[in-house]
């Protein structure tokens, strides 16, 4: 029996407040999935309604074939580990990392026995009997991850766990979080609101807005293929266009004001629809005009960046920015200079929503 | 910081206060603590009515054996043991009840405030209402209605301590228990009523004193076989002063500054 997380036309309202409408994904066991948001995008409720802090106005949560929807929090095979932490601040190290087996009255011996082996997976041996405000706070992450681990759940429910962390902890802790994960083959369910730590850990990423999935995706789909302006804007940098979707014969274009940018005929626009494009700065070369989509303009600044240099390009009234890698910055274009800017044509991506 | 040096730094003095602003230190103590010297004064005076500049230990010795005042003692003790943990266990329902509870609409502060407001009113009401329900009742006076009466005034004290720590609680606490397995008693047992135990003591601390120093509700239901010794200290300076009241009252003052200084600390 395997034991993927099905949530299924999940919704919930607080009062007037449809907080998460209509929201259904699937995590394979073993997986590791991120829900991707700003703020208020319904991604804690979402997450908090695996866990049974929040029952669905409307939807299921099913384990396996085990409906979960209306099961106590402490009956589910799920485990949190809470932005604040939330580690038992009268208890001790110890006793934090075994709560989980004394509610599952496992005996005393085999209970410090495994807190013992759990504190040395997350690389704090010995600290049985540290009180909770002794640690750092890169040291109490690593408590709250041992404590939720212990209990061997089913799927991990992690919401925003490395945001109170600085830059440099938070880069070696993902890194440390998704090897973990992969080492224990548990599912992990990830909430966050950083689109590059999503990118880095995922293996499936639901990106939610308003309390609707936009998209969902594997981390290369969800930045190589933005299907909505919001996506494309919440991921990464972008360049975003809006034209009109034209049909021309066999081929098809976008047209922005004046420039006219061709890409592969989508059946399911009408011609003249109203659409936005988006093109990675990444994508964009400057002086080359081999193959592709080019388009000639004016380099209007370019702004230096250290290992990475941006150039605004004015294009018809447009603005596009290309990013390129500075090897030496004589290379750069001046300002003010005309210019040819050149990408693939698959690297146009096509926005409706 | 204290104050004093919080003046010193506004003023950039060096040389510290001014002779002015330490009189003036002197004299708010002064009035603070000026009845209360008088009374440890007293306690150690021959004088009966004055102070006479003599040193005697006379009024604590007779004290020690006037067995109507030990008794007035441990009553009172008795009395404030009862009502604290009355007025506590009521004060943990209640704040939960007030914090906790989804109240419909505008309800919540309603029943908030309701709680709190017989912290405005006057005692003597109290203590004249309850003399009246109990001698209508039948019970009259005594033991249980200087309780019930203490616990009246004693528990929105108790409930604005306890509601203080349960508001302040992080509610992820219970969440992170209940997801590791806890059921809400096992949740409330172990990680709820821990971490609201300095409130919760503080409560019960605060519910003794004011019980143990109350007068005005024990003056109207207290009776021949029951009388507290607020009521009893009362009665020895009616008529002419039994000095003895000096060395009583010095007691009653290092028990009740011994809790409330307690419940102070556990507060933080």
């Amino acid at each position: 029996m395997t034991s993927d997380l099905h949530v299924e036309n999940v919704t919930k309202d607080f009062g007037d407040v449809r907080a998460v409408d209509d929201v259904s994904f699937t995590v394979e066991e073993g997986k590791f999935l991120t829900l991707l948001g700003p703020s208020g995008c319904g991604k804690t409720t979402t997450l908090r309604m695996i866990a049974g802090f929040e029952t669905p106005t409307e939807g299921q949560v099913r384990l396996g074939d085990r409906d979960v929807t209306d099961e106590e929090p402490y009956r589910r095979p799920t485990s949190m580990v809470f932005q604040s932490y939330a580690l038992f601040p009268h208890k001790t190290v110890g006793e934090n990392v075994g709560f989980g087996l004394k509610m599952r009255e496992v005996p005393a011996e085999e209970r410090a026995e495994r807190v013992g082996e759990m504190l040395e997976l997350v690389e704090l041996p010995g600290t049985e009997d540290r009180a909770i405000d002794e640690l750092s706070g890169g040291q109490q992450q690593r408590i709250a991850l041992a404590r939720a681990l212990i209990t061997e759940p089913e799927v991990l429910l992690l919401d925003e766990p490395l945001g109170a962390l600085d830059l440099k902890l938070r880069k070696n802790m993902q890194v440390e979080l998704k090897n973990l994960q992969e080492e224990l083959g548990i599912t992990f369910v990830y909430v966050t609101h950083d689109q590059e730590e999503a990118l880095t850990m995922s293996d499936e990423i639901v990106v939610l807005n308003d309390g609707e999935i936009e998209q969902r995706g594997t981390p290369t789909e969800i930045y190589e293929n933005p299907r909505t302006r919001f996506v494309a804007d919440f991921i990464g940098d972008t360049n975003l266009l809006d034209g009109t979707y034209v049909r021309n014969g066999d081929g098809a274009a976008v047209r922005c004001g004046a420039v006219e940018l061709p890409v592969s005929p989508i059946d399911s626009i009408a011609d003249g629809t109203d659409v936005s494009v988006s093109i990675r700065p990444e994508k964009i070369r400057i002086g080359e005009t081999a193959g592709g989509v080019s388009v000639d303009g004016e380099v209007v600044d370019v702004i230096y960046q250290g290992n990475i240099a941006k150039v605004h390009v004015d294009v018809g009234g447009a603005r596009l920015v290309s990013e390129r890698q500075v090897v030496d910055s004589i290379d750069l274009p001046a300002a003010g200079s005309a210019c040819t800017i050149n990408w693939d044509r698959e690297h146009t991506d096509v926005l409706t929503g | 910081m204290s104050v004093a040096d919080g003046i010193r730094d506004r003023l950039g003095s060096e040389d510290g206060p001014s002779p002015g602003l330490t009189a003036a230190t002197a004299l708010t103590y002064l009035f603070l603590y000026g009845p209360i010297l008088v009374v440890v004064l007293m306690s150690f005076d021959a004088g009966r009515y004055g102070l006479r500049g003599e040193l005697t230990f006379e009024w604590y010795a007779n004290m020690a054996g006037r067995s109507d005042l030990i008794d007035a003692l441990l009553l009172s003790v008795q009395i404030g043991l009862v009502v604290m943990v009355v007025s506590t266990v009521l004060a943990v329902v209640a704040a939960f009840g007030l914090a906790r509870f989804e109240w419909p609409r505008r309800k919540g502060p309603i029943a908030t405030y309701l709680v709190f407001v017989p912290l405005t009113l006057p005692i003597i009401i109290y203590g004249i209402g309850l003399f009246v329900f109990f001698t209508e009742l039948g019970v009259g006076r005594g033991f249980v209605p200087i309780v019930i009466g203490h616990v009246m005034y004693t528990f929105p004290f108790a409930t604005l301590v306890v509601a203080a720590g349960v508001i302040d609680l992080d509610r992820t606490l219970e969440e992170a228990a209940m997801d590791l397995g806890a059921d809400p008693v096992t949740t409330f047992r172990e990680v709820t009523l821990p971490a609201l135990a300095p409130n919760v003591l503080a409560a019960a601390l605060f519910s003794f004193t004011l019980s143990f120093d109350e007068f005005l509700i024990s003056f109207f239901v207290s009776g021949a076989g029951a009388i507290p010794l607020p009521v009893r200290i009362w009665g020895m300076v009616r008529a002419d002063i039994e000095p003895e009241v000096y060395a009583i009252s010095v007691v009653v003052l290092i028990i009740s500054i011994t809790i409330a200084g307690l419940a102070t600390r556990l507060r933080r």
